[in-house]
């Protein structure tokens, strides 16, 4: 079908087709981030991400390390519509017996370590905090998810207020298992932080129905 | 109730009273280890014992 012909079919429907296979891709993909008994909805392929959280940031009274990343599994599986699955949400991320994710460690003077993923057709390891200097006001974050790290962040202090609204504890899609622990300087002096860790979370979507 | 243990570290506290194999792959199953609600995430688990972090510790005292 031609561009033309794409457009002669849109403007004859009430709801043009792009954003009819918008709305249908949206409707397929799924977020999980609490623990929950998920039923399929229709027959398919799905891909399964299992993201697990981020271990906690260093502090400034500890001067422990930066978190390890979550483990993140990623797994591409057939499921039957009305099939229902348990999937747990906590430090872990876990797709029934499937596949899971762990989180990162944290509480470390040397970085937490990153957490695993099994089951998937692809586990990564979340990557290894680091080690932090709490005295030159530079702080520690935790990280949960395997894109990211922080291991740059810290060698300058005003680098965070870049990312503290997306390094924070995270919601939603953008917070799933991306974000940490971010540090938050008032001033040279007196320092805020946070030691929330990044969330875990599953993100369910159909590839392919039938 | 079940602690996740990874690198001698509590990584996560499982406190439902279900089968672990049907929540969690198999492979993880190995690393859940059956502990009291005193168990914390972060607590370190060494040689059969659970014992709260010296950081977390000092932690609670900073803050």
């Amino acid at each position: 079908m031609s561009w033309a012909e794409v457009k002669k079919v849109n403007s004859n429907m009430k709801t043009p087709l792009n954003t009819q296979i918008a709305n249908a891709m949206y409707q397929t993909a799924f977020l999980i981030t609490t623990t929950q008994t998920w039923v399929v909805p229709k027959t398919g392929l799905y891909k399964i991400i299992c993201v697990g959280a981020g271990g906690s940031g260093g502090n400034y009274s500890t001067q422990t390390g930066t978190g390890g990343a979550g483990g993140v599994a990623i797994k591409n599986i057939q499921l039957t519509q009305g099939d229902s699955y348990n999937l747990t949400v906590g430090s872990t991320a876990s797709f029934s017996n499937i596949c899971s994710a762990t989180s990162g460690g944290g509480n470390s003077w040397t970085g937490g370590t990153g957490g695993i993923a099994t089951g998937g057709d692809t586990n990564y390891t979340g990557n290894n905090g680091n080690t932090i200097n709490a005295y030159t006001t530079v702080l520690g974050a935790s990280v949960g998810c395997f894109i990211q790290s922080l291991s740059n962040f810290y060698t300058d202090s005003r680098i965070y207020s870049t990312f503290t609204a997306t390094m924070r504890s995270g919601y939603g899609l953008l917070g799933l298992g991306q974000s940490g622990g971010a540090v938050n300087l008032t001033s040279n002096t007196g320092a805020l932080f946070f030691q929330t860790s990044g969330g875990a979370g599953i993100i369910i979507q159909m590839i392919e129905e039938g | 109730m079940y602690a996740l243990i990874m690198n001698n570290q509590v990584v996560d506290i499982e406190k439902r009273e279900i089968n672990l194999s049907e929540y969690y792959h198999i492979d993880l199953i190995p690393h859940f280890i059956e502990c009291d609600d005193t168990v914390e995430i972060g607590d370190t688990y060494t040689d059969g014992v659970f014992s709260k972090s010296i950081i977390q510790e000092q932690s609670e005292v900073g803050l």
